[in-house]
């Protein structure tokens, strides 16, 4: 794993109040952006006009322990959206972090919300260890 | 019609094939109306739940649903006004009153069918009978499997046969330390020789189950670290927390034996070609019977018996079960095994041929009849792939070609497959539905338009599923032979070939993803549609790929028009045409990689490549790059990487044209174009071929008089030799079929099909490309070659736009609300004076790239 992955995994804090993230505008609508919170780093996809607009997940490759998740394409199968992986094309359902191709893998999900043009991280399951 | 009398026709046992005997009554009874009789069908089950699927019994641990294995519908039994008695077995069967008794009742019988299976055989080891001693052969089973692992850490399958393996798989799927213990110096002796065992057991200790052969259990005792101790006989010991017993299966004929019908010497209830037992009026079937000394543990035996008994039954003498084909073909643990007739050459005077490569761990063995000119049998470990062409010909006695070992020779141009078209009409295609070839073909004739409506109408593949891809490909060839279209959907979002799609937005003039899956598709597409339809639309209006619209739909690599690495980070390849670069360019490359540390590589496209270089560095490096006079080299895109070029006459003593020029001219006219999948040129001042050009999509080599093409060749994973498609061009010929020849290739071909793939599946081939792009047969090429310059002339450098856009520029920011990450962060070591990602990084191999 790298030392950035490491860093960035090994942290554990509890976070008591909602963070602003980032903004909006900062959003690439149906793709991936990665924003930082102390040491984690969140992958955020936003898909405008669906019925949940925003996910976060960590922005770790459990495969391979790169920061690259936010770089991976959405797809949707049934209704449900999932990332590629950019690297080995794992795919991971964005609501729960489930890889759907390997009953190992999870990504960490984030709960994260838009609200009034802001991006906000809610202090819940922040110090959930990753799945893998 | 006479008044009807009501028979009893009673069936022991709903398991697969007391199930497929239901089913293939209930037809019977469809099809023979005129027997003057009603019959009432009961069947009792041993089981408390309807027929399951026993063969993929192990899903249950993968997906915990019993409910999907169940065979038919609750419905079914009651909607077809059969009587099915769940959870009650029965306990005996008195023959001279016609009758069986359960806990419950005793019913009157016409006609009796044993359909009792199996049942595990157990040694009998002292200590068996431990709670945590298990059998693998019912739901019930996997239940309490799935319930002793729940606390413990090691567990062990006593037998080193197809179920055992299965077994262990299961026990490595419920997070268990997997271990298997095998009597026999190899494991699966019935189906495999020597060689084959003992690459099996490599590739499955590989696997992290360890393999323990030649091993003898004298009894189980209570452990000491884990809950229960092996003693074997050697004086070795094993501790362990459960124990899957799969020794072998025992004929469950215990109401025959009891009931006086005739058994085999070693069990099984004997029966004749019709399935009929010693008393006329009663029938076996499935693997509780016993035909001519053999019992079969398969389902398509099993299904060939229910069917003769149902045929018999109904008055039908016409059938007969005559034994059944064994052979089989499976995944166990992720390697394919593959065991056809007679595996072990035990027909005198039979010869062998085999090919075994401990380095691929590849094994596979041929059995020839004495004369060599008949396939008896076969061994497969590594490579199922020869499966179904060796199968057809054990099965169908097919005349062996000249050479046979190259039936299971690696792969190779010269291989000769047996196709779909080779094969006669009566080649059996699925073996537990006795479908064959001929079957096929009618079923199509008579209005059946796809596979799914052959599967359900022939029921072949429905039982081990074994026949799958024969069938597909039978299927696909006869459907195409009577000109139906056979389905090409590009993904669940698009009901389209890649080819239509490209029509469609052409057409219909689709500028965006949006318009198209809202007019032609739907759902919100995927990583297989996105980049195919991105690749589509650049290939037909070269916008911009990151442009607003397409951003979203690029893979990575296009997405920051770079390719990623294993670490995160990502290479740098600036474009240098036909690998010529002036003293002053290749210092400013240096200078470049020097300041942001980049690891400088040549390339084997002559060309250099500097890597490591993080997301927000990229436009910095890029910037620079551009300012030295460099472009992008697309190494990123499914477009034109290089085109390679030798030094040719203008300074080989040898060469007769100027190459250089050639390779710079073609790599400034077709960089950026868009392809299904990437493209390679290269040019050769002479017939020696320096630059290899016979490897390429397209190459180009000199000749005295001009150039010869050559088109379609490959590198990469399945080289093919390009073919020589036109000789002695002038410049303008040449850039004309070339031009014409990729906008053709780009119109037609699947999503991320090479040009050799497109020409190997192109119908009419070579020929008949030369007819498209030389003769123009299709009118095409004016088209083609409009299509081709429109291209050329929206090309433009795209990192350049990306650096004129700021907002694009944004994309390459790591992380929106922090700084860049210290490149430090990603983890580098030197090595011989260079930086190159930490090695520790896990790279899970059995994930597929692109
Ligand atoms: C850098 C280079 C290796 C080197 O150090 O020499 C290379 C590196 C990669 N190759 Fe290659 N290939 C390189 C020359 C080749 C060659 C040789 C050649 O072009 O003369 C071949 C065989 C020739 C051919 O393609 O016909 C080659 C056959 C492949 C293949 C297999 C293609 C196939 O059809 O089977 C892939 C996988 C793919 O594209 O699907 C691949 C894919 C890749 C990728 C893009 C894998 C990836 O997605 O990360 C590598 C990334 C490079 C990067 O990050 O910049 N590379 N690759 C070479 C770059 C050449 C260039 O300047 O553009
Ligand atoms: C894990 C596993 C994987 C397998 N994989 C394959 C494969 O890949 N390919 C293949 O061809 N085969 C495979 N098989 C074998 C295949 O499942 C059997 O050949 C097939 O199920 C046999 O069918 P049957 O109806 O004869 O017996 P069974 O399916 O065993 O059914 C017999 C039924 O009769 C019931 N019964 C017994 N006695 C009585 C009684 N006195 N009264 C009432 N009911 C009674 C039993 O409870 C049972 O339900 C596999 C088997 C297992 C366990
Ligand atoms: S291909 Fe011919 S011209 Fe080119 S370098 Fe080789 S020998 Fe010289
Ligand atoms: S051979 Fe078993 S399903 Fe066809």
């Amino acid at each position: 794993m790298s030392q950035l992955a490491y860093a960035l995994d090994s942290q554990s804090g509890v976070q008591q109040q909602p963070a602003l993230l980032c903004h909006q505008q900062d959003l690439v609508p149906f793709s991936g952006v990665a924003a930082r919170f102390g040491q984690h780093a969140i992958a955020l996809f936003y898909l405008p006009g669906q019925a949940v607009e925003l996910y976060g997940v960590s922005h770790i490759d459990p495969a391979t322990g790169a920061p690259v998740i936010a770089h991976g394409l959405i797809g949707e199968s049934g209704g449900d959206f999932y990332i590629a992986a950019p690297l080995h094309k794992q795919q991971y359902r964005l609501s729960d972090g489930q890889c759907l191709s390997d009953s190992t893998l999870k990504l960490q999900v984030f709960t994260v919300q838009l609200r009034d043009g802001q991006v906000w991280l809610s202090p819940d399951r922040m110090v959930e260890p990753r799945g893998c | 019609m006479t008044t009807s009398i009501t028979k009893q026709l009673l069936v022991i046992g709903n398991g697969m094939v007391g199930q497929h005997f239901i089913e293939q009554w209930l037809s019977q009874q469809a099809a023979h109306q005129h027997d003057d009789c009603d019959w009432q069908l009961t069947v009792f089950a041993g089981e408390d739940r309807p027929a399951y699927d026993r063969v993929h019994l192990s899903d249950y641990f993968s997906d915990g649903n019993a409910g999907k294995l169940q065979l038919a519908a609750d419905s079914f039994y009651s909607d077809n006004n059969v009587t099915l008695k769940l959870d009650e077995p029965v306990l005996a069967i008195d023959r001279d009153a016609k009758t069986v008794s359960t806990a419950k009742a005793r019913y009157f019988y016409d006609k009796l069918v044993l359909a009792t299976g199996s049942y595990p055989f157990v040694p009998p080891i002292a200590g068996n009978d431990n709670a945590h001693c298990l059998v693998y052969r019912t739901i019930a089973d996997l239940e309490a499997i799935s319930a002793s692992s729940k606390d413990a850490k090691v567990g062990v399958v006593i037998g080193g046969g197809l179920l055992g393996l299965e077994a262990a798989n299961a026990l490595k799927l419920q997070g268990l330390e997997a271990h298997v213990v095998e009597f026999a110096p190899q494991l699966m002796p019935v189906q495999l020789d020597k060689d084959g065992g003992e690459l099996l057991r490599n590739k499955i200790e590989q696997l992290g189950v360890s393999v323990h052969t030649d091993k003898a259990t004298s009894s189980i005792t209570e452990g000491t670290e884990q809950r229960l101790q092996l003693n074997f006989s050697d004086g070795s010991l094993l501790q362990t927390d459960l124990i899957v017993f799969s020794a072998g299966i025992r004929p469950q004929d215990q109401l025959g034996k009891d009931a006086g019908l005739e058994l085999g010497a070693r069990g099984g209830i004997v029966i004749n070609n019709q399935c009929q037992t010693s008393d006329a009026d009663i029938y076996a079937i499935g693997e509780c019977a016993l035909y001519q000394g053999q019992l079969f543990g398969l389902v398509a035996p099993g299904y060939q018996m229910a069917r003769t008994a149902a045929a018999v039954l109904a008055g039908d003498n016409s059938q007969s079960f005559t034994g059944a084909d064994m052979s089989t073909k499976l995944k166990l643990l992720g390697v394919d095994v593959g065991s056809i007739g007679d595996a072990h050459g035990r027909t005198p005077g039979s010869i062998s041929l085999r090919y075994r490569n401990d380095l691929a761990g590849e094994y596979r063995k041929l059995v020839l009849s004495p004369d060599g000119k008949q396939l008896l049998g076969a061994v497969l470990v590594g490579d199922n792939s020869y499966y179904d062409t060796l199968l057809q010909y054990a099965l169908n006695g097919i005349a062996l070609p000249g050479e046979p070992q190259s039936l299971i020779l690696p792969q190779t141009s010269g291989k000769p497959l047996l196709g779909p078209a080779a094969l006669p009409a009566t080649a059996t295609l699925c073996s537990c539905h006795n479908v064959s070839k001929g079957a096929i073909c009618a079923a199509l004739d008579s209005g059946v338009q796809d596979l799914a409506g052959i599967k359900s109408c022939t029921k072949a593949a429905t039982g081990c599923g074994g026949c799958a891809a024969l069938l597909k490909s039978v299927v696909e060839h006869e459907l195409t032979a009577r000109g139906v279209a056979v389905s090409t959907d590009l993904c669940e979002h698009f009901s389209y070939s890649r080819q239509q799609l490209y029509h469609l937005v052409r057409v219909d003039g689709i500028k965006t993803f949006n318009q198209l899956i809202q007019r032609h598709g739907r759902g919100h597409g995927c990583e297989i549609c996105k980049p195919a339809v991105a690749s589509i639309l650049a290939s037909c209006w070269n916008e911009p790929v990151l442009a607003k619209p397409h951003v979203a739909l690029q893979d990575t690599n296009d997405t920051f028009l770079a390719n990623m690495q294993k670490n995160g980070t990502y290479s740098v390849v600036p474009r240098i045409p036909g690998g010529e670069i002036t003293p002053t360019m290749l210092i400013s490359i240096g200078k470049v990689a020097e300041q942001y540390q980049l690891y400088t590589k040549i390339t084997g496209g002559q060309r250099i490549d500097l890597f490591g270089a993080t997301l927000d560095q990229l436009p910095l490096i890029w910037q620079q790059l551009i300012d030295a006079g460099f472009e992008t080299g697309h190494a990123y895109g499914k477009s034109l990487r290089t085109v390679k070029s030798c030094v040719g006459s203008t300074w080989c003593r040898y060469g007769v044209q100027d190459s250089v020029s050639m390779a710079i001219l073609l790599e400034n006219r077709y960089k950026g174009v868009r392809a299904p999948h990437k493209i390679k040129m290269a040019v050769s001042g002479c017939t020696r071929e320096c630059a290899e050009a016979q490897s390429k999509d397209v190459g180009v080599i000199a000749t005295e008089n001009g150039w010869n093409l050559y088109v379609c060749g490959n590198g990469g994973m399945k080289p093919r030799h390009a073919d020589l498609f036109a000789t002695d061009l002038t410049d303008e010929q040449l850039l004309s079929y070339i031009d014409r020849l990729l906008m053709f290739y780009i119109k037609t071909a699947d999503r991320l099909q090479r040009t050799a793939t497109w020409m190997n599946n192109l119908e009419g081939g070579l020929e008949y490309l030369r007819d498209v792009i030389i003769n123009d047969s299709l009118g095409l090429a004016a088209e083609l070659e409009a299509q081709m310059q429109l291209l050329i002339s929206n090309y433009q450098c795209e990192w350049q736009t990306v650096l004129n856009d700021p907002a694009q520029r944004a994309r390459f920011n790591s992380y929106v609300n922090a700084a860049a990450p210290a490149r430090s962060e990603f983890g580098f070591v030197p090595e011989r004076g260079q930086l190159i990602p930490t090695r520790q990084l896990k790279i899970d191999s059995k994930e597929t790239s692109l």
